[in-house]
């Protein structure tokens, strides 16, 4: 675990969607694609808006009635996972203005299930043949999926 | 067996690339049927370098609609027995067809064959897109439409690009194709070469890569109601 608990996008050729409450995530470095339903989406999307890792488990675990320890030991795996995939990555110098106050989300629909990274690689030759370092180092979007979805809060 | 090919090349105000593109069709080693160019509104020199072929080439020209409306304007055109496709601002090896159709006479029951492609930087392309790009100079697995040879009865099974994504039109007819169990190859050797520009920069934008999250979107779906 960082020590902040705060993460972001690994880099520019990460690229990722909120749709249907599930989140598609494709590394075109790597020509992978992931999806993540329920909680899993609802985590990366938390993670994304700067809440920390600590924080998101402890929401979790409040949201869904889980003991923390269980959802603490998922979360670390879970993180794990997707720093292994290389789709997120420390974010070691987060200012106090940056670290969220407010409450992590969850989608309304959304029932407590494992947090499972699917993962895909049959399309890897297409999606790695795209010259994709054209982008510049503003990257892929951060935009709060929130904002157009139906959510209810804790 | 008649082996009648369809070379589909779409094109969008490339006319400074598309001679070399009509070029690398019309000497191949095995001579295609019919030459298309899809025109998809260009606004460029485009018709007059058309004008310089004559007859030898079919011309169609639609409002600009985008790279997989194009192509199926071009296919809808088309009557040979097979179709190629070759982007406008990239350029086939002399002997792509040929051994492209080799394998299919080894082999009847091939849908489809592609081939090796190697990338390379476009001579008027800037120097600020040059740095960005990191280009290798290996040839690579071609799975995309400029290395693809197809029976035309096997590309209708899986049907037209759909003309909404921008990027990543192909990969979602080929991952369609592989959904329909189309049998492929892929052969060792290079058939094409590949112009990396600066209008690539253009198509190209943080909105169109979005494209290729719908595309994936899109095919998780069609497998999960498949099951």
């Amino acid at each position: 675990m960082t020590q902040t608990g705060c993460y972001k996008i690994y880099g520019n050729a990460v690229i990722y969607e909120l749709m249907d409450n599930e989140v598609i995530i494709i590394n075109l470095d790597l020509g992978h694609y992931y999806c993540l339903r329920g909680v899993a989406a609802d985590i990366w999307t938390n993670l994304l808006n700067n809440f920390s890792q600590q924080k998101i488990s402890q929401a979790i675990a409040n949201h869904f009635h889980q003991p923390l320890e269980n959802i603490t030991d998922l979360m670390n795996k879970f993180i794990e996972e997707l720093r292994l995939e290389k789709l997120i990555t420390p974010q070691e110098n987060v200012s106090s203005t940056e670290i969220v106050s407010a409450q992590p989300l969850f989608h309304a629909k959304t029932e407590f299930s494992h947090f499972l990274l699917e993962k895909y690689v049959d399309m890897k030759e297409l999606l790695f043949l795209d010259p994709i370092h054209e982008v510049d180092e503003q990257g892929w979007p951060n935009q709060n999926p929130y904002l157009s979805e139906a959510i209810s809060d804790q | 067996m008649n082996s009648g090919i369809s070379v589909i090349i779409p094109t969008y105000n490339y006319g400074h690339y598309l001679i070399e593109a009509i070029d690398s069709a019309l000497n191949q080693s095995y001579k295609p049927y019919e030459i298309i160019i899809a025109d998809d509104g260009s606004t460029d020199n485009t018709v007059e370098v058309i004008k310089r072929y004559g007859s030898t080439i079919k011309y169609f020209y639609r409002e600009n609609g985008g790279i997989g409306a194009a192509r199926n304007l071009g296919i809808q055109h088309a009557t040979g027995d097979f179709l190629a496709f070759l982007d406008s601002d990239d350029i086939w090896l002399p002997k792509k067809l040929e051994l492209q159709l080799k394998r299919f006479q080894q082999d009847t029951e091939l849908d489809m064959v592609f081939g090796h492609v190697k990338q390379f930087f476009s001579a008027d392309i800037s120097a600020s897109a040059k740095q960005k790009i990191q280009l290798s100079e290996e040839q690579i697995a071609g799975y995309i439409a400029s290395t693809l040879l197809i029976r035309s009865s096997s590309f209708h099974r899986v049907g037209l690009f759909e003309p909404q994504w921008t990027v990543g039109e192909f990969i979602d007819w080929y991952s369609k194709a592989q959904e329909k169990k189309l049998k492929g190859i892929l052969l060792d050797d290079l058939v094409t070469l590949r112009r990396i520009h600066d209008g690539h920069q253009h198509t190209r934008t943080q909105r169109n890569f979005q494209h290729y999250v719908h595309v994936i979107k899109a095919t998780l779906q069609r497998r999960k109601e498949a099951k």
